[in-house]
């Protein structure tokens, strides 16, 4: 197949206004052009997809089962709160596979599972169905749900925890594009019928062994059951050790539910990961290691354990030379190394990373993120996805 | 492609949003919301690991017979308070525009009765007075000069009958969870996403 780089006539700009995300709009983000996917291909990824998050549930088991959590660094309080979350079967909102290759006859490889809070959401979501509806108007199919799973996921929540209010407060640090990622979330979760708010961490109020408040306009305080947070575990546990505290009487004490649950944590590690692809033979994990020593004569990637937005990697040749590397906020985490793998590169020797979403462990949305560079970081495109018939 | 492998059951119609409103079930009102504010910004009293604030409950030992008199049809005011020893003996007597007398406990008169808007009267002056420290008020609190029929009946309660009550209360001193907020100011300079 030639290449599968396609250009388009516009982008969806309007929806995108009008669903107030004008961000995406900046940095000539979005861009007229997509790429097409054969059908074999979409179903081999959502293989791998089904069979790696089946692995991260049995290993997340066997590790609560042995109480094997020493080599992920963690405080004890985050390990309770993961067995915990874990055990009372707390749900998993939403996370996002990273995939290399998978196109033409590239293998299918897992980079990293942003398990806790991925972005990418809207554009992946609405963005690229107005891509798919209004724009591309060809016979074709796209693999996105992810609006329609996320009803469904907040429905279902409804009905399973009716024990609780179906109050939320979706929070963030307060940077705009995790604001209308938290955002997203509490819109879809208000449809369904709960209440919600949005806040800012700064602005909510915990109270040990009461539970999670804000403070409304008319000065009445106001509870909320449920959290959903674009705020990373290891930002709590390692930024605000004291929130930590906090939140483990609150969630122990089902005072509040956590969304995402703390045991995604285990599933974001990079230690996790580098535990799983040596435990589990199987084609899509990349070979791993703590130690670069284990790819002499190997290009290989250096990673750290929290890493995001593709900073803090740095690329090494066969001969152990940088050839690529991005600085970062999370150089002092643990470093971990995997095999190099080839992205995908179309006709215009542009590289290509598959995100895709699933919405409590299950496949929803695929879509792509494109660089003129291997290391596909905050710079890079936002691609949609075309599947013809 | 239909890769939705659940079963939508749409909106649940009794728990549709009202438009974004934050209808929370737990609403502190008032004095206490106030009152929670002030601990939560002032860090309380509590102890140096600021985990706790401490605060000190005031409840009155004594009873009170507290007389009542209907000056019109459904006005009632406090004629007379007299402090008693033993709190469950406590009473409140109200002489009705009749001439009838009926004698209420405490516990009586604080039940909430749609079928009864009299005692919904009598329980708003009786919380203006005396008695309300047993109702629920704050023993900070002051009297409420509108609940008492006279000057005289008012100023015997709130000078010398107040402050044998406060003398006589038991003061019980408890440790309650502070309350924190503020968690990542300052953090908002870049994504924490992934």
């Amino acid at each position: 197949m030639a290449g599968r780089q396609i250009d388009l006539d516009a982008i969806p700009s309007d929806i995108i206004t009008q669903r107030n995300y004008n961000y995406l709009l900046e940095d000539e983000y979005i861009v007229p052009e997509g790429i097409i996917l054969e059908l074999d291909e979409v179903q081999q990824f959502e293989k791998a997809q089904d069979e790696i998050y089946s692995i991260f549930q049995s290993e997340l088991e066997e590790m609560i089962r042995n109480g094997q959590f020493g080599f992920l660094d963690l405080p004890s309080k985050m390990i309770d709160l993961i067995i915990y979350s874990y055990q009372k079967k707390h749900q998993h909102v939403v996370g996002r596979f990273d995939f290399a290759g998978g196109i033409d006859g590239l293998p299918i490889k897992l980079l990293e599972y942003n398990a806790d809070t991925p972005t990418m959401i809207p554009e992946s979501s609405f963005v690229q169905d107005a891509f798919f509806k209004h724009i591309y108007k060809k016979p074709a199919q796209q693999y996105n749900s992810l609006e329609k799973d996320l009803e469904v996921f907040f429905n279902r929540l409804l009905i399973s925890e009716s024990k609780n209010h179906p109050s939320l407060i979706a929070t963030s640090l307060g940077y705009p594009e995790d604001t209308a990622h938290a955002k997203f979330i509490m819109d879809i979760a208000s449809k369904e019928g709960f209440d919600v708010e949005y806040a800012d961490l700064q602005h909510i109020i915990f109270s040990p062994g009461e539970g999670v408040y804000l403070e409304a306009d008319n000065g009445d305080y106001v509870q909320a059951d449920y959290l959903y947070k674009m705020i990373p575990w290891e930002f709590i546990c390692f930024e605000e050790p004291e929130l930590l505290d906090i939140l483990h009487d609150l969630i122990t004490n089902d005072l509040v539910y956590v969304m995402n649950p703390a045991y995604t944590l285990v599933y974001q590690s990079k230690l996790f990961l580098d535990h799983v692809s040596k435990k589990y033979d199987r084609p899509f994990f990349l070979q791993s290691s703590r130690y670069p020593k284990d790819f002499m004569g190997k290009k290989y990637v250096e990673k750290v354990s929290f890493g995001r937005l593709g900073e803090n990697i740095k690329i090494f040749d066969e001969s152990s030379q940088i050839i690529e590397e991005t600085d970062g906020d999370f150089g002092h985490f643990d470093k971990v190394y995997q095999e190099f793998t080839d992205l995908y590169k179309d006709q215009f020797n542009e590289y290509y990373q598959l995100g895709l979403f699933n919405v409590k462990g299950i496949g929803s949305c695929m879509s792509f993120r494109r660089a003129d560079k291997l290391i596909i970081d905050d710079d890079a495109e936002f691609i949609p996805h075309f599947i013809p018939q | 492609m239909e890769n939705n492998q659940n079963e939508y059951q749409g909106p649940q119609p009794e728990e549709q949003s009202t438009g974004g409103g934050f209808n929370f079930r737990w609403i502190l009102y008032g004095a206490v919301g106030l009152y929670f504010l002030y601990r939560m910004f002032s860090g309380g009293s509590g102890d140096s690991s600021n985990d706790y604030v401490e605060e000190t409950l005031v409840e009155p030992t004594q009873g009170i017979i507290c007389e009542l008199k209907e000056e019109e049809k459904d006005l009632y005011k406090i004629t007379n308070e007299e402090l008693i020893e033993n709190r469950a003996d406590s009473r409140i007597i109200v002489t009705n525009l009749d001439s009838s007398i009926d004698t209420f406990t405490i516990d009586e008169v604080k039940i909430s009765d749609a079928s009864n808007p009299r005692r919904s009267m009598m329980r708003s002056v009786l919380m203006g007075g005396m008695l309300g420290y047993m109702m629920g008020r704050p023993m900070g609190s002051g009297l409420a000069r509108s609940s008492y029929a006279s000057d005289n009946s008012y100023k015997k309660s709130n000078t010398g009958g107040r402050s044998r009550l406060n003398s006589t209360a038991r003061r019980t001193t408890v440790r309650k969870p502070s309350t924190k907020t503020g968690f990542g100011s300052g953090k908002s300079s870049r994504s924490y996403g992934g």
